[in-house]
């Protein structure tokens, strides 16, 4: 069996555009949409963050006291501090793109950019 | 000629085909809306099997509902009942004999005082009816719009004492004995008026409605399928594109919020809205908005105003303390806080 | 006699693959990545499984993977064992469907790919059952890119290690 085939070139270079591709329509048509964090914690969503208000905070969740969140007044949001090992969540850096997430799987936190634009009055029966 | 016929064939079908696929499901869901209760919008979802049939059962829930809205109106005179307004025009002169609906609600003010220290007061009128005043002015003249003096609202709030509201519940009378004082029942009649609605569409038999009276809303049962009612808690930012902030499941539920968007004037480019903290006699401002979830319309209601004149501290204080209600709270700048339960409402 | 002797040697050898597979999962975890993302890794201890694959047995292989996820659990918590376990089968899966249609036709470099590639996948995968609706248009280019790149450096590890490791 040899190691590396002409085939497997021209198999990366069309992985490659392809890849490309997909990133192209993911920033044309996904990445600017208006945005929301959401925070789950052991996958159940404690907490929302409406990150266009342009506000500057650091904040904590209640269920967890071994992480620090900072909301940028810039609109995006990121994992300031954690005590955790692997420190994945801090490395993760700041979030604002919808689709972008970042986790602490030790403290079963994760951050996600989700649109904002989907919460039309015809999702709900009503509204009080 | 022959294409015609084949064009004509084929439009026929489809519109079959459309008219079976209405027909399919038997019972469709309806809405009706009414402005001219409680000086908000109310609006009735349910289901029924046409809209006639939709209308006859709207009809005996508006024919119940405008009874209350007369009873609890504290600016209009009906003739032979003796509502609200009629208590506060014979303040200081004579008990005034009311239906049983208002001496409930009144007993239930009450009772409300003493659970939320005073945050919520039915006796509060004096103060209120002066941002009332100030408020409706700005409509007619928003150029000039003014805040009320400070001097006015404390002298004012000398008259709120709930225990000079007598309540004589054998001779069904209520006497306000201090002849400066007024009753408002804003912050619990709305609320209690949909609770004794809920009740009386479980007694008729109607099983699958939501019910929403400026915005407090009541969920009776479920929709048809079993499935839960779905209900949004209102963006307090009314010019954002997003119209709800969270979404709840709601099944014999009432949802109801308490914002600073609801009604307000201007003064000076800054709002002022109409939930008055009864220590500062000045509109809250600890909240943008404040949503209580409890099976009780009129407990909710209350519960939504007292928990916005409060701290969150004091508020979740309170929230925790009473069974099967939780809250969300709402602060100016877009982020949320909610009571431990809320969390398990919420709808994904 | 001779068949007792091999078993035995078979033994010591896959926990002697599967102790390397933790140094070198160790290892990596000390290694700064220029991005994280849930998921995505260069699977250093990927290498001892491709060993495993090419020159014992896939069951070997398998069992590897399964040891890797069960040690991640227990050192790191129910989610990194599912995330492990899921990635290195997934691997694995793929790997073994690929050798099966392709046989002698494949390459060394192929095979690597799509185990690092997969692994990936396999991770995110499980990542977006326990965090529902993560966005596959974001993830999906960068865990092909990394997989690529990762499926590069397995490669030419395994090409400078297997010389050696063959002696074994």
């Amino acid at each position: 069996m040899s190691w590396m085939k002409k085939r497997d070139i021209y198999l990366v270079i069309g992985m490659l555009l392809f890849a490309g591709a997909l990133y192209g329509g993911y920033r044309l048509y996904v990445a600017n949409l208006p945005a929301k964090a959401e925070i789950y914690y052991e996958s159940k969503l404690i907490k929302t963050v409406l990150l266009d208000t342009g506000k500057e905070e650091t904040f904590k969740v209640e269920e967890s006291d071994h992480v620090t969140f900072h909301l940028y007044a810039d609109g995006s949001i990121a994992f300031e501090h954690s005590d955790c090992p692997d420190q994945i969540c801090v490395k993760s850096g700041k979030l604002h793109l919808v689709g972008q997430s970042a986790a602490c799987l030790p403290n079963k936190l994760i951050i996600k950019i989700v649109p904002n634009n989907k919460n039309s009055k015809d999702d709900v029966d009503m509204i009080g | 000629m022959k294409h015609c016929k084949y064009t004509l064939f084929g439009v026929i079908l489809f519109c079959l085909l459309l008219a079976g696929c209405k027909k399919t499901s038997g019972i469709t869901r309806y809405s009706t809306q009414y402005l001219d209760l409680f000086d908000t919008l109310t609006v009735i979802d349910g289901y029924a099997s046409s809209q006639e049939e939709f209308s006859k059962e709207t009809e005996k829930l508006y024919e119940e509902l405008k009874t209350y809205h007369q009873l609890y109106d504290i600016y209009n005179d009906y003739e032979n009942i003796n509502n609200i307004k009629t208590i506060n025009d014979n303040a200081g002169i004579a008990p005034v004999k009311v239906d049983k609906k208002i001496i409930d609600l009144l007993l239930l003010g009450k009772e409300i005082y003493e659970e939320t220290n005073g945050k919520v007061n039915i006796a509060f009128g004096s103060v209120l009816s002066i941002w009332h005043d100030y408020r409706t002015e700005e409509l007619n003249d928003s150029e000039n719009a003014k805040l009320p003096p400070m001097e006015e609202l404390k002298i004012a709030n000398k008259h709120v004492d709930i225990s000079k509201v007598i309540i004589d519940e054998a001779a069904s009378t209520v006497y306000l004995e201090d002849k400066e004082m007024s009753l408002d029942v804003g912050s619990v009649g709305k609320g209690y008026a949909t609770k004794m609605l809920t009740d009386y569409a479980n007694r008729e038999g109607m099983n699958h409605l939501l019910i929403s009276v400026g915005g407090n809303i009541s969920a009776i049962g479920t929709k048809e399928d079993g499935s839960n009612w779905v209900l949004g808690i209102q963006n307090p930012d009314t010019d954002s594109e997003t119209a709800y902030v969270q979404k709840v499941n709601a099944k014999d539920q009432s949802l109801v919020t308490s914002g600073n968007y609801q009604r307000y004037y201007m003064v000076d480019g800054k709002m002022y809205h109409h939930i008055i903290d009864p220590n500062t006699l000045m509109p809250s401002a600890y909240f943008a908005s404040v949503s209580i979830l409890n099976k009780d319309s009129g407990i909710a209601d209350a519960l939504s105003t007292a928990v916005f004149n409060m701290p969150f501290e004091e508020g979740l204080q309170l929230i925790e303390s009473i069974n099967d209600t939780e809250a969300m709270w709402i602060y100016e700048d877009g982020t949320f806080a909610y009571s431990n339960g809320f969390k398990e409402a919420i709808a994904q | 006699m001779k068949n007792e002797d091999s078993k035995t040697k078979h033994m010591v050898l896959t926990a002697m693959l599967f102790a390397t597979a933790i140094v070198l999962s160790i290892v990596e975890s000390m290694i700064p990545m220029p991005i994280s993302i849930p998921g995505v890794k260069f699977g250093l201890s990927n290498i001892v499984v491709m060993y495993a694959m090419f020159f014992l047995n896939k069951r070997d292989a398998l069992m590897i993977a399964i040891l890797k996820g069960v040690f991640a659990a227990l050192t790191r918590g129910a989610v990194a064992g599912l995330l492990s376990l899921t990635g290195g089968v997934f691997s694995i899966v793929v790997m073994v469907v690929l050798m099966f249609i392709l046989k002698e036709k494949g390459s060394y470099f192929l095979y690597s790919m799509s185990g690092a590639l997969f692994h990936n996948i396999g991770q995110f995968v499980a990542i977006s059952i326990i965090y529902t609706n993560m966005v596959w248009l974001y993830y999906l280019p960068i865990l092909l890119v990394t997989g690529i790149i990762a499926g590069m450096i397995t490669s030419v590890l395994l090409r400078f290690l297997l010389p050696a490791l063959q002696k074994i």
